[in-house]
């Protein structure tokens, strides 16, 4: 006798019992007892029968899941359980869509990015970070180009064959400036100083835009009025605290011919970017030699090569943040106050000198100035028709480490990879260039979002 | 020239009839239809149907060339939500239609730009994951940017 006859109060089971085979045993009468109780045991047996005979074991399964359910919970059975359910797909695909919307591709996120001008896209460098990866990695590296000055403005970019854009004088009247000197860059935004017979000019210039600010002339003072740019130091840093970039204007006493009394002799202006004024601190520095040209600025110091042509030259190095304390140190052997230049090797300081026809990268050692010492990275030896090896100057050290090198004669660039060698540019300077370089990152910040003048 | 008709389908595989000529401005379609003159359907799995109904309008423009910038900036200012420009510049990606991405990536530009982080945030729905002190050393970095 099967369980579900048992429940149905039958005598025997009947010779066809539809549900013997399904329920043979006593211990069955739970189940079938909540079957019986929801469909009732006729019912079952009659849907056993409409159901082919290899589906029957799924048939029987899934009604003793309905039933309990419906006895567990009387008024909804599973239909809870399926809502519930639904639901929690809904939640899945939904953020399972929003995975999709976060993942943008991102050939869609650089188009967007590069369409942003320098303001909101530093700003959305907070955004994650992945956004400040992208826009410092991917943004920054394929932007950079060099800018090289001496008559007029020059924009390189590429990486081997370089394309030249003469830039549109940011001066007044063209010619009226005799030469332009790159003093430092930050933020696509460069510091020009425009240098005339008796006077200069310090101007904030974008190469993209084009857009020039005239900064204001530094006190007037003797030395800064009656000299030739050439005695001048120039430099621009920024201070790691108070967020603030500083021009730096220094010269060396030697060049005071003037008939104040000593005490009234300034040899140092500062103008800072973010009070817009100029300030006289009372930075000495020294009286036995000439800075040249444009400072370069690591860690917090601006480094001069400094001394005089011929003789044993030294670094002066100027501390941008307390402006007081400037300190020398050795030069490597063999610079030279026209051949040699300063630059930046892998964020150290590094010196290219040259004898001849071989140069030499000199890297220090130390990131604090304590113990100076300089090494030897590695030499090369330049490359030039006739063997007129003067006619090579170093221009510049680029951040991949090459090395830019300028022909006077050819006024030709050549570039030194250390990996590669040389390769030769086409560019080629229309003017005689006495150039100086500078490589800059592209961006769409205007001069008056780094100096507010009042 | 006979005008050949090509069949898109999108991610719910609602299906979109488009004219080959006009169709062939998609980088994407035109190497299909290089390869195997595309005579069958072809399938965009990640554009859904109202993405493509726009792109499909987009490329059955009809204007003259020099007023054709002008078409496109009126066509993505007039869809000048951020979640159908993003759609759309996935589309256009997929499909590689250059002036169309550019478009949608330009508005969406000019759309974040002045936005608060935590619009930009949820506007192209990005996960938060920088700690406060992180979001400080940028904001002291870049202090002219804030």
């Amino acid at each position: 006798m099967c369980a579900a006859c048992t429940i149905l109060n039958k005598k025997t089971c009947p010779p066809m019992c539809g549900l013997k085979t399904y329920f043979p045993n006593p211990e069955d009468e739970k189940t079938i007892s909540g079957l019986h109780r929801v469909f009732h045991a006729t019912n079952v047996e009659r849907m056993i029968y409409l159901t082919k005979v290899d589906e029957r074991n799924k048939l029987i399964k899934s009604l003793e899941r309905e039933a309990r359910m419906r006895i567990e919970n009387p008024v909804m059975g599973c239909i809870d359980v399926i809502e519930a359910l639904e639901k929690r797909i809904e939640n899945l695909l939904f953020s399972l869509f929003g995975l999709f919307v976060r993942n943008l591709p991102d050939d869609v996120i650089h188009n967007i990015l590069s369409r942003l001008s320098a303001k909101p896209l530093m700003r959305f460098k907070c955004v994650s970070a992945y956004w400040n990866t992208q826009i410092t990695e991917s943004y920054f590296k394929s932007h950079r180009k060099l800018l090289l000055s001496g008559t007029s403005l020059y924009a390189l970019k590429g990486k081997n064959a370089y394309s030249r854009v003469e830039l549109p004088s940011p001066f007044e009247t063209r010619g009226h400036w005799r030469k332009v000197l790159v003093v430092g860059t930050l933020y696509g935004i460069v510091v020009l100083a425009l240098e005339r017979e008796d006077a200069f000019q310090l101007m904030l210039y974008n190469p993209l835009t084009r857009e020039a600010n005239k900064l204001p002339n530094p006190p007037r003072s003797c030395c800064i009025s009656a000299g030739k740019l050439r005695a001048y130091g120039f430099g621009y840093g920024y201070d790691a605290t108070p967020h603030d970039s500083k021009i730096v204007i220094g010269y060396s006493k030697v060049f005071c011919k003037c008939s104040r009394s000593k005490s009234d002799r300034k040899y140092c202006h500062v103008f800072s970017l973010k009070r817009g004024s100029w300030t006289t601190p009372e930075t000495d520095f020294g009286s036995d030699g000439i800075l040249r040209t444009a400072g370069v600025f690591i860690n917090g110091y601006l480094n001069w090569i400094f001394g005089y042509p011929g003789e044993k030259l030294s670094i002066t190095v100027l501390d941008v943040e307390e402006m007081k304390n400037v300190t020398r140190m050795d030069a490597p052997v063999g610079t030279d106050q026209g051949s040699s230049c300063l630059g930046t090797l892998h964020k150290r300081l590094c010196v290219v000198t040259q004898t001849n026809s071989r140069f030499r990268v000199w890297v220090l050692n130390t990131e604090r100035y304590l113990h100076k010492e300089w090494s030897k990275t590695y030499s090369f030896t330049g490359v030039c028709i006739g063997r007129d090896y003067h006619r090579l100057r170093t221009i510049c050290i680029l951040e991949d480490g090459r090395i830019v090198l300028k022909d006077s004669k050819s006024r030709r660039l050549i570039f030194y990879d250390p990996s590669k060698g040389f390769s030769r540019s086409v560019f080629r300077c229309t003017q005689p260039f006495t150039a100086t370089g500078i490589e800059y990152v592209e961006s769409l910040a205007s001069p008056s979002d780094i100096c507010l003048l009042r | 020239m006979s005008k050949k008709t090509l069949t898109l389908m999108s991610k719910d595989k609602q299906l979109f009839n488009i004219e080959e000529h006009l169709a062939v401005q998609s980088v994407t379609i035109r190497n299909m239809v290089k390869e195997d003159g595309a005579s069958s359907v072809i399938p965009l799995p990640r554009v859904d149907s109202e993405t493509l109904a726009l792109v499909i309008e987009y490329l059955n423009r009809q204007q003259a060339p020099e007023e054709d910038e002008d078409y496109v900036k009126k066509f993505v200012d007039e869809r000048g939500e951020i979640p159908t420009l993003l759609e759309l510049a996935q589309a256009a990606l997929d499909l590689d239609i250059k002036k169309l991405m550019d478009a949608a990536c330009m508005k969406v530009a000019d759309l974040i730009k002045d936005f608060t982080l935590e619009e930009v945030r949820e506007a192209l729905r990005i996960e938060n994951d920088r700690t406060p002190e992180e979001e400080k050393a940028i904001r002291d970095e870049f202090q002219w940017a804030f």
